[in-house]
């Protein structure tokens, strides 16, 4: 397998670390699955309504533009090896955020089982990350990836209720971090 | 009560009658769980036990059991590496009547030794 990494010197993706792994098995091919990971046609209907916007080369620029419009997540494209391997870094954009907690990564492993396709997601940070922030993104890739899989095998997204990530929020909060 | 050492969360459209029905159902559970038939009575106290191609491969015990919207039991294995294969395809057949096509060597190492 090629693996296409980006060797910017601030950029040392070897020293992050996985602190969210979650795998859900999807009966679909791994073209449709990267297809659905990549483009807003597919992401606004799983994701929240949230737009992916992504420039598919290293390098390139990777958005999650919100329903108003807005950039809430942004970063760039670190490993595209289309269908089977993704790496971006996962910034959200509130004040201090990245100061204070380094930037994130997320890889999308896509893997052939069977007939279906093994999806991993990984999120990796480059410190350590409490707990109390973790369970933002423990409660939320779940709901993401699993209304994905819906969408991918029924043709229907799932209309799940999140409550906001209280938890996340406060420690964000306590430690000087804008959030909404 | 132990702490959680692995938890998986699947979001599924179904009603939580017919999830609990697809969990504690010797029939759809074959179906799901790459042919293991989950076997208990279900009331607490009571043994479980799970059988794959008539041979009991796990057993434990039910502790707790509050239909439709929580059930905890005990095994002896660790199915870490399977349950997101096992519930992908439960998510599956409840939303589209088919399992997912995932040969068993999928389940990963602990699977694989038994099986």
């Amino acid at each position: 397998m090629k693996i296409y990494r980006r060797t910017s010197p601030d950029m040392k993706i070897d020293q992050f670390k996985p602190a969210i792994v979650y795998t859900i098995y999807i009966a679909a091919p791994p073209e449709k699955v990267w297809q659905a990971l990549t483009t807003a046609e597919f992401s606004r209907q799983y994701f929240s309504g949230f737009a992916i916007e992504a420039d598919l080369k290293i390098g390139g620029t990777f958005v999650a533009r919100a329903p108003d419009g807005s950039v809430h997540i942004s970063g760039e494209v670190i490993e595209c090896d289309p269908p089977r391997r993704l790496t971006v870094t996962w910034n959200v954009n509130w004040p201090a955020l990245v100061e204070m907690l380094g930037p994130t990564l997320v890889t999308y492993e896509i893997e052939q089982a069977g007939d279906a396709v093994k999806l991993t997601m990984l999120q990796s940070h480059d410190r350590e990350i409490s707990d109390d922030i973790l369970s933002g993104g423990r409660a939320g890739w779940p709901a993401i990836l699993s209304s994905l899989k819906s969408l991918l095998e029924t043709g229907q997204a799932l209309a799940i209720k999140m409550a906001p990530p209280e938890r996340m929020l406060a420690a964000l909060k306590e430690m000087g971090i804008g959030t909404p | 009560m132990s702490k959680p050492e692995f938890v998986y969360v699947t979001y599924i459209e179904t009603t939580p009658e017919k999830l609990w029905e697809a969990l504690t159902n010797v029939e759809f559970s074959k179906r799901y769980w790459f042919g293991t038939e989950v076997k208990s009575d279900w009331k607490v106290g009571s043994p479980f036990a799970l059988v794959t191609d008539g041979k009991t491969t796990d057993t434990g015990q039910i502790l707790e059991a509050d239909r439709p919207r929580r059930l905890s039991y005990t095994f002896k294995h660790e199915l870490y590496e399977a349950m997101p294969a096992i519930l992908s395809g439960l998510k599956s057949m409840l939303e589209t009547g088919k399992p997912l096509a995932i040969p068993r060597a999928a389940l990963g190492k602990e699977e694989l030794a038994r099986s």
